[in-house]
């Protein structure tokens, strides 16, 4: 709504006012009190009572029964309120969405001085830390969290089976996750981890000297050691 | 000459994976087979035999042929079943040329020269007890000094091809030959 310009028009101590000037003078207070509560100097306030990282994924919107949708400024910290500045009073739907959670709304007369409380509720799991862990502890982690473990691999590009991934592998540190920490994993989403290659200690023998040793010497020498006497074969000098 | 049959066995038994068992009543015969054909059996007359047998000479141990090369060299680290060839030759083919830092007087020997040497109890202890020539005593490096002078080994500090060490660490190599 147009706001007519003011004309003033003063009168002096002891002059009469008319009727018609107040009439003016009251009709002007009526026509700034009614454009106040129309137009844009009213605001809304939102509050998630989910924590992080519901409040930082967020988006929250206002819909009024004529159809237009207004998007809240989401909060600066260390404030957690979401607010509409300037919403036109009337009927309003409020709607917060946000990754991994269900979608909650609540419908509301604009304007208020209360706080609009929403509470959204998680549709999945979100993931969580753990780099750093052996796979053992990060696979019941994860399991706890209701997350299933979609592929294992190692450093080396070797797959490991996530059902089975083998003592030996027990004790590897995970080096990478996907998703990363606090993201939201849907109900049918899995994670998948790169941990390091599990060393493989092979027993070694250091092979000893034979020089100077006869054939059943040499062979029980082998043998004793855990190593097998392969071929055989004497020289004598060339005449 | 081998028969149709026999040929016809010895075709199956190359064949891989076949095996024959024989479940007859027949006592049953060893053939040795050499190379793929079986060795012939040689009728020995064995009074003979005994005679020749009563007048040979028993090889010894210091004649049997020694280890002078194998396939994974000393100090290598190997899996417990790694197959090692190696090569023999008797001692009197082995020349001490192929030891590190040789003595002068060795360059033309065999090992099988300072037979007698470290055969002598008294100086094969001196050389076992003794990981290098700065660790012997003085009596037991004359003693050393003697016994390889017998041997046409001679020591001299001021020829950097004749020294004590030099021919002490040749000389207990050569009791590895033993």
């Amino acid at each position: 709504m147009a706001i007519n310009p003011h004309i003033p028009k003063t009168v002096n101590a002891g002059e009469p006012v008319t009727a018609e000037a107040w009439n003016v003078f009251v009709s002007a207070i009526l026509a700034l009190t009614n454009h106040l509560n129309s137009t844009e100097a009213s605001s809304l306030k939102v509050s998630l009572t989910n924590g992080d990282p519901a409040v930082s994924s967020a988006r929250v919107t206002a819909t009024r029964a004529d159809g237009v949708t207004f998007q809240a400024v989401a909060p600066v910290p260390p404030s957690t309120t979401f607010v509409f500045s300037g919403l036109r009073s009337g009927a309003y739907t409020i709607r917060a969405e946000a990754v991994g959670f269900d979608p909650a709304t609540k419908d509301v007369i604009s304007p208020t001085d209360e706080v609009v409380t929403l509470t959204l509720k998680p549709n999945g799991s979100f993931m969580p830390a753990v780099f750093g862990s052996t796979l053992q502890a990060a696979l019941l982690q994860l399991k706890n969290s209701n997350i299933a473990v979609s592929r294992i691999i190692d450093v080396t590009g070797r797959d490991i089976a996530p059902a089975n991934p083998g003592s030996e592998n027990n004790n590897s540190p995970v080096l990478a996750q996907i998703p990363a920490e606090g993201e939201p994993v849907a109900p049918k989403g899995s994670a998948q981890l790169v941990i390091a290659t599990a060393l493989q200690v092979q027993p070694s023998i250091e092979m000893p000297s034979l020089a100077g040793l006869t054939l059943s010497e040499a062979q029980k020498a082998l043998e004793g050691i855990g190593l097998s006497l392969g071929k055989v074969v004497t020289k004598q000098a060339s005449k | 000459m081998a028969s149709k049959t026999d040929t016809a066995r010895t075709k199956l038994r190359e064949e891989a994976g076949t095996q024959f068992i024989d479940i007859s009543d027949k006592t049953a015969k060893a053939k040795v087979v050499r190379e793929g054909h079986e060795v012939p059996q040689v009728g020995l007359d064995p009074k003979k035999t005994d005679f020749l047998v009563d007048n040979l000479i028993t090889v010894t141990h210091q004649q049997l042929p020694r280890v002078i090369s194998q396939s994974i060299s000393a100090g290598t680290r190997v899996t417990p079943g790694t197959v090692v060839n190696l090569v023999l030759a008797p001692k009197e083919a082995i020349p001490f040329s192929i030891f590190d830092e040789l003595h002068a007087d060795l360059k033309a020997a065999a090992i099988s020269h300072v037979d007698d040497l470290v055969e002598n109890k008294n100086v094969r202890e001196v050389l076992l007890n003794n990981e290098t020539a700065s660790e012997v005593k003085a009596d037991e490096k004359a003693l050393l000094i003697a016994e390889f002078k017998k041997k046409g080994i001679t020591v001299n500090e001021a020829d950097p091809e004749r020294t004590f060490a030099k021919a002490f660490d040749n000389i207990r190599g050569a009791v590895a030959f033993r």
